[in-house]
């Protein structure tokens, strides 16, 4: 099969074909799922990025091991492809507080796009202080808030990621953004935000 | 911050998710290569036809029954070669004299009821 041939292949579709020995559904997989897994770690790991792409290679390879045994139809890839980046940077978590380290330093990776130069530094500004923001919340907060707004989740896929209930999926994103905003309430003007509404 | 500029940021920060780099999609691309099982394919030699030969043995019943028909066909050729003498002494025994027959009656005194008057 060829590579673009894999484009309309659902992600499920394309675990069977990586099973069957199907080269083309192997960089198709890795092409869609790693840059969500990386993703997910950098923020969920606070920026640092050498320990997310650890987290998102660890994540693929144990994917590709499942591949063999994958049951279409029960879980989306993602959907597992999350839950095991989550329980991967748990473990990092847990061993950076053991170690008493506090790994805020890695800044964002510079943003592309934007009006121009002006823009994309006010755009690297804000991410850095959403980084930093993220940061300060509970790990559990941190983790529905990023499925949720960054990463496009639903709440029973967030649930199911986290292994709760649909309801506490709710509660811990109302309270992560409520944290976030507070968190970021004294840099308003400093973002931008005031400039943007004062254009328009 | 109000809850619309939060809005803001985060949708900004799902537009412009962290890149991966070069060097992690090859380590992501040759651990799934490495790992991936290989394709199932049919070899020729895997469904080669069998042999004239193979296909008349297991016709005639496999090795066994073969062994039977073959064993069959060499003595009959052997009793069509052999001297019918020879032929005798196999049926017969050898020194037996068809002359030398006894007759046996098993039932002597019943001969007078089978005769008429």
């Amino acid at each position: 099969m060829a590579f673009d041939a894999t484009s309309e292949i659902s992600d499920d579709a394309l675990m069977v074909l990586y099973a069957n020995g199907d080269r083309p559904a192997a960089l198709a997989l890795a092409q869609r799922i790693t840059p969500r897994v990386l993703g997910y770690a950098t923020r969920l790991l606070g920026g640092d990025r050498a320990e997310a792409e650890d987290v998102a290679q660890e994540t693929m390879l144990r994917l590709w091991r499942t591949a063999p045994s994958w049951r279409q139809g029960e879980t989306k890839v993602t959907t597992w492809a999350f839950r095991v980046a989550t329980n991967l940077c748990i473990d990092r978590q847990r061993s950076r507080r053991r170690k008493g380290q506090v790994a805020l330093d890695d800044a964002p990776e510079p943003v592309d796009g934007g009006p121009g130069a002006e823009g994309r530094m006010q755009d690297g500004q804000r991410m850095v202080a959403l980084e930093t923001a993220l940061a300060t919340l509970p790990d559990r907060q941190r983790q529905a808030v990023v499925l949720r707004h960054l990463e496009g989740l639903t709440n029973p896929e967030i649930a199911t990621v986290l292994d709760i209930g649909v309801e506490a999926v709710e509660s811990l994103t109302a309270r992560g953004k409520r944290a976030l905003a507070a968190a970021l309430s004294g840099q308003r003007d400093a973002l931008g935000y005031k400039d943007d509404r004062d254009a328009d | 911050m109000q809850t619309s500029d939060l809005d803001d940021l985060l949708a900004l920060a799902a537009m412009h998710p962290p890149a991966p780099s070069a060097a992690l999609m090859n380590r992501v691309t040759a651990d799934a290569l490495a790992l991936q099982p290989q394709s199932l394919t049919v070899s020729r030699a895997a469904v080669a036809r069998p042999g004239l030969w193979s296909r008349l043995v297991e016709l005639l019943g496999g090795p066994a029954a073969m062994a039977g028909v073959t064993s069959a066909a060499l003595f009959g050729i052997a009793l069509g070669y052999l001297d019918p003498t020879t032929v005798d002494i196999l049926a017969l025994g050898q020194g037996v004299d068809q002359a030398e027959t006894e007759a046996v009656d098993f039932f002597p005194s019943v001969d007078f009821l089978m005769t008429e008057g």
